[in-house]
């Protein structure tokens, strides 16, 4: 055949370039990634941000409303408590400790899962069908309702509700991982690699794994999205964190005494809650869709 | 004449395939020899045994019983020791059938063509990049293809990638199961040559598996029969179209000398 001496292009984007590409030309995903990378921005510095201690209190400044009303003032934007902390801030350290530990929680529970349901992929039979059938049964009850019975044992807090919350999530990870790896490892290139001399462990690694970035993309942004309505709700329900703990779901339990008198200390760490759940599933569906995109279009 | 590879006794059985009337199957036992350079074909219908046969002269599936004798290497058909296997996987390679299913989607050419070097040479990364860019413009593509994914490739250039992936440990035999079935004529004349052009140069034996008995009849050296697990006759190319002897092969070639219709069987 002839050989055609063809200039090279110069360059080739990278994976994780395309990926990037592909998520950007989705606005909606984008806003989504800016509304999410606010909330991380708050929680990695919220000591800088806040403006006051979210334990300070301030006997002469009760309920103060917030900065758009006009018996609010600038000095207190979203205007303070029952007890005279500044909501703001609270807001700001809240979001450090519901989405931190939200994070935290669905790390553990993602690295936990996968390894379990890729042994249990890879394996077969018997013993598979054990490993993976174990935790089937948990999947048929809500993880909060999980997480409020661990919870019930352990005690409340919110480390012991970090703990129930990641307990709850691994059996869906388990699942889907498995189910997905039994796919793949029927698949021709698995053979092929197979025949290359490839080791079970250098298969999954090489093989399995990038193609597994989307299914974990998808799993893991569901998982967090519910860690942290779990983690609010369980601290809303005085399960979680404690009293004086600026943690979302709290804030809005103590706002909701004084709701009538004070309803911005309940709409506003609802909001937050809120715009932090549809951010996360929304950067979600975009890179599953960016990532989707990568290897077929 | 030296034979490159001998095949012993080779026998598989498999007693629950699947849940069908037919779940029981028996291969062999198979002896077959191959020289050095030499272009085998192996024909038969459906489910005799033929991908399967195959797939144990690579070690995809271990084999209940027999030796293949690889350069004077005695190879235990039936189980295969890690040291043993490494040494089968540069000298035997296979196509698969499906060249798109044997790529993986979400890692590029380079990369899925890095693999046997990785795992079965001592290269460096620079030296393993250089020698992926030269097997593919062996095979005729580009050194750009480097960074293509699966999807951007067309059925031939994926051939083109399964093709250089086999040829890139310098395999002594090449074994491919239907390796021209899903290629268009114009593009599996070329993957034709291209294959006899770089088994010219390098030497190696090419046992195909293949339905279309005009290409067979047009490289193969010598052809394999095969029925129900076992070959059932086995000879050079042109004795076996003018003088087919088992009422199976005689039946292959004659819808295949249909189609062709000035031939007659006894000319």
């Amino acid at each position: 055949m002839a050989q055609f001496s063809l200039y090279e292009e110069e360059f080739h984007p990278s994976p994780w370039q395309r990926t990037w590409a592909a998520f950007r030309s989705s606005h909606i995903a984008f806003i989504g990634l800016v509304i999410l990378a606010f909330f991380v921005m708050f929680s990695l510095f919220a000591p800088l941000l806040a403006p006051y201690s979210p334990l300070e209190q301030n006997i002469d400044g009760l309920l103060i409303a917030p900065s758009w009303q006009s018996s609010g003032s600038i000095v207190h934007l979203f205007g303070t408590d029952a007890l005279g902390r500044d909501v703001f801030s609270r807001i700001i350290y809240g979001c450090r400790i519901t989405l931190g530990s939200g994070l935290i929680t669905v790390v553990l529970a993602l690295f936990i899962g996968v390894s379990i349901g890729t042994i249990a992929g890879m394996l077969s039979g018997v013993r598979s069908s054990i490993v993976n059938h174990l935790l089937d049964a948990l999947m048929a009850i809500p993880t909060l309702l999980i997480a409020i019975i661990i919870v019930a044992i352990l005690g409340a807090g919110l480390v012991n509700s970090m703990w129930a919350i990641t307990l709850a999530l691994i059996p869906q990870f388990v699942h889907h991982t498995r189910s997905f790896v039994r796919n793949e490892m029927k698949k021709q290139y698995i053979l092929a690699s197979r025949l290359d001399g490839a080791s079970p462990w250098q298969i999954f690694t090489h093989s399995i794994l990038p193609n597994m970035s989307e299914m974990l993309v998808v799993q893991g942004s569901l998982a967090l999205s519910i860690a942290v309505i779990d983690i609010s709700a369980l601290g809303f329900l005085n399960l979680g964190a404690q009293a004086p703990l600026p943690e979302l779901g709290a804030i809005l339990a103590d706002g909701l005494d004084v709701a009538y008198m004070a309803p911005w200390n309940v709409a506003l760490p609802g909001i937050t809650i809120f715009l932090m759940v549809l951010s996360i599933n929304i950067v979600g569906d975009g890179l599953r869709s960016a990532l989707r995109k990568r290897v077929t279009h | 004449m030296t034979h490159i590879m001998q095949v012993k006794e080779l026998t598989y059985c498999s007693e629950n395939n699947g849940n069908g009337k037919r779940g029981f199957f028996r291969l062999g036992p198979i002896n077959l020899n191959v020289d050095k350079g030499e272009t085998i074909a192996v024909i038969g219908e459906n489910r005799s045994g033929k991908s399967l046969l195959a797939k144990l002269l690579v070690g995809a599936i271990p084999a209940d019983g027999g030796d293949i004798e690889l350069n004077e290497h005695k190879y235990a058909a039936r189980f295969a020791k890690r040291n043993e296997q490494k040494k089968r996987t540069r000298d035997i390679r296979m196509i698969l059938q499906h060249s798109s299913d044997s790529m993986n989607p979400a890692i590029p050419v380079g990369k899925i063509l890095d693999e046997p070097l990785r795992l079965n040479t001592d290269f460096t990364k620079e030296e393993r990049k250089r020698f992926i860019e030269e097997s593919l413009l062996k095979v005729g593509l580009l050194r750009e293809h480097y960074y293509f994914y699966r999807h951007m490739l067309s059925d031939g250039q994926q051939q083109r990638v399964a093709l250089a992936r086999a040829i890139m440990l310098e395999p002594k035999v090449l074994v491919a199961d239907e390796p021209f079935a899903a290629l268009d004529p114009s593009i599996r004349s070329q993957t034709v040559n291209l294959i006899l052009k770089l088994q010219k140069e390098m030497g190696m034996a090419f046992i195909f598996i293949s339905h279309n008995l005009g290409i067979v009849r047009h490289i193969a050296d010598r052809i394999i029969v095969m029925e129900n697990g076992n070959i059932v006759e086995e000879g050079k190319t042109e004795t076996l179209f003018r003088w087919p002897q088992h009422p199976r092969t005689k039946k292959l070639v004659m819808a295949y000398s249909d189609l062709v219709p000035k031939q007659s069987l006894n000319e």
